[in-house]
């Protein structure tokens, strides 16, 4: 196990340091510097800019800075706003995007797989249909609409909930059930189906066939053998729901990080681009790993074959 | 033969000595009585059938095709037509999707605008498909060290959150000066072949094992011909699937770049655009937004169905 996760720590710091290194040059090769405005700006002032931001210093010594300034976890003063630095935005919108995506995960595995077991066990019924098409919904509907519609619908129409902004628990409400929607849809579709399989196994017949009261064997048995595969999903429904929130605090003008990131984007911020990915690839990475050591956890084979190999 | 089947029996013919048939003394006369011979893809085609949802996904992207390519060029209006007289119409007869910002009728827009999603579902699937069976092809055939590198960065890559490299890529070429379609073509095209070599990799490792593929290599085939010719048209069923369930994404990814403003933009309408400028609006005027939200979910909604068909038909793994 230890070595397991030795291998693996290792891979997450390469893959963050080809991201970093990735993105690093690629917003180099941006043929518009990071100071092309509107209006052109004399050469002195641009000179000067780009002396405060060592952009005049050879490329590759632009490059071993970044690197030993990311090592200690400093990403650099945006481009954008004076005085402000990389750090200070993802320090202000991360925790409030971490606190709206906590809260779609949790949405997502509190509705998904009872609705994903509810259609396995009503298989071919109206249930299972409805299941089934609630889940293509979720999957088909894209989360820029799905905010849109839910806002139209339970805002503007009905009143129940504020349509936009951030600090009460009634506006986590709608920006939380557009972003879980995905998730919830995924989710369904996988339980079902795996649980559809785990029925047809020898030891549930074995279950049943001792007396087992058919609660008992679904939560005891079969549920258990269910969250495999649940947690291995876990690292993309993360990113889904990371992704998402890029379109969804804007809609919601929640001050979170996804909201900063898509500013940055249209005012050519590359520092905070650059940062920005970087801390969202090193937060992915890392929630991957925890995902694959809760599987190997729970799945002693997996851990088994991984001793083995290595 | 004719005189034999069933529903003539309740016309009133009996069956009489006359009716019976000698047995079939070929395989030719014997198919007459089983019908042809049912191969992988006739299978498919008879269970796809059978699925209602599969069937009504299949026909409303034919209907969807055949909008995008007649309706604008029957409409009277253009999706650039501006009318400021008849800004923010509801829906008339006139404009039965209403009129925008710019009095552009809403109808044609939507239309046009399913242009722009389908070449950007069909020409991304297709890049796709070329990357993703190549890479995952020739990284199963040769195995060894080949792969193991190869897969290596397929797990780099997929450690990051695709439309973070989408939105890199875009930025990218958008500074380039690229054209904003070519630009989402290139960006969604490059990255979203992962799944696709995956799963052909996957198939390759356990076909290229197979006698055929002996059979190929023992009378000299080169090895570009066994992978090309004989291992991948056998992979072919899992790879139709991952196509037609990569179109939706693509689809969903151009109208997000577009909705935060990487795509298209105006006056050319893409769905993400007529979405994007609808939402500014939706307090006054909802049905901007609506046409094109249903729009959208209609497509991705057909596209899924088919591709859930698809998997449930093609893919022998699955059966149940």
């Amino acid at each position: 196990m230890l070595k397991f996760i030795l291998r693996r720590v290792l891979s997450m710091i390469l893959v963050v340091l080809i991201v970093a290194s990735a993105t690093f040059f690629m917003m180099r090769l941006l043929p518009s510097g990071p100071f092309a405005r509107e209006k052109k700006l004399p050469p002195e002032i641009i000179k000067n800019l780009e002396a405060r931001y060592h952009l005049d210093d050879p490329l590759w010594k632009q490059y071993v800075d970044y690197m030993k300034n990311l090592l200690r976890g400093d990403l650099g003063p945006s481009f954008k706003y004076k005085n402000r630095t990389v750090n200070n935005i993802i320090n202000d919108g991360f925790p409030v995007s971490a606190a709206l995506g906590l809260v779609a995960v949790l949405l997502a595995v509190a509705i998904g797989i009872p609705l994903g077991i509810w259609g396995a066990l009503k298989q071919n019924g109206w249930q299972d249909s409805l299941v089934m098409f609630v889940a293509l919904l979720g999957v088909s509907v894209p989360n820029f609409i799905m905010a849109v519609l839910l806002m139209f619908i339970f805002a503007l129409g009905l009143h129940v909930v504020p349509a936009a902004g951030w600090g009460s628990f009634k506006q986590v409400i709608l920006p939380a059930f557009t972003l879980a929607g995905y998730p919830i849809a995924f989710l369904a579709r996988l339980v079902r189906s795996s649980m559809l399989e785990v029925l047809r196994q020898e030891y549930i017949t074995t279950a049943r066939a001792k007396g087992l009261s058919e609660r008992l064997v679904i939560f005891r048995h079969a549920l258990r053998n269910i969250l495999i595969p649940v947690v291995t999903v876990l690292g993309p429904l993360i990113a889904a729901v990371f992704t998402g929130s890029f379109v969804v605090e804007k809609i919601f003008a929640i001050p979170g990080l996804g909201r900063y990131y898509v500013t940055s984007i249209n005012d050519r911020d590359y520092t905070t681009i650059l940062g920005v990915t970087i801390f969202y690839s090193a937060l992915l990475v890392f929630m991957n790993f925890l995902v694959d050591l809760t599987y190997a956890w729970l799945d002693p084979r997996i851990r088994y074959v991984e001793r083995k190999v290595s | 033969m004719a005189a034999n089947t069933p529903w003539q029996f309740k016309e009133g013919l009996t069956p009489g000595a006359g009716s019976f048939l000698p047995a079939p003394q070929s395989s030719e006369e014997l198919q007459q009585f089983t019908g042809r011979p049912t191969t992988y893809w006739s299978d498919a085609i008879r269970r796809i059938r059978r699925n209602k949802l599969a069937v009504v996904g299949f026909w409303i992207i034919v209907a969807l095709l055949v909008v995008a390519v007649v309706g604008p060029m029957v409409s009277p209006y253009s999706y650039e037509e501006q009318d400021l007289e008849n800004t923010f119409q509801s829906p008339t007869l006139r404009h039965p999707f209403g009129t925008d910002q710019l009095g552009r009728d809403q109808l044609t827009r939507v239309m046009y605008g399913s242009r722009i999603s389908l070449a950007v579902g069909i020409v991304c699937a297709a890049l796709n498909f070329l990357i993703g069976v190549t890479y995952g092809g020739i990284s199963a055939y040769f195995g060894g060290r080949v792969d193991d590198i190869m897969m290596r960065i397929v797990d780099i890559l997929y450690g990051i959150p695709t439309l973070i490299i989408v939105i890199l890529l875009t930025v990218l070429f958008k500074d380039k000066g690229v054209s904003p379609l070519v630009n989402v073509f290139i960006a969604i095209g490059l990255t979203y072949w992962l799944p696709m070599a995956r799963i052909v990799r996957g198939e390759i490792l356990s076909l290229k094992e197979r006698e055929f593929a002996l059979a190929a290599k023992t009378i000299g085939a080169p090895n570009n011909r066994i992978l090309f010719r004989h291992l991948i048209p056998n992979a072919m069923g899992p790879i139709i699937v991952t196509v037609t369930l990569e179109i939706p994404s693509a689809i969903f990814t151009e109208a997000f770049l577009s909705y935060i403003g990487l795509g298209v933009s105006a006056p050319v309408a893409s769905w993400g655009v007529l979405a994007s400028d609808g939402t500014e609006a939706i307090r006054s005027f909802p049905y901007l937004v609506l046409f094109p939200a249903l729009a959208i979910s209609l497509t991705m909604f057909a596209f899924n169905f088919l591709g859930d068909g698809l998997r449930d038909a093609l893919d022998p793994r699955l059966r149940q």
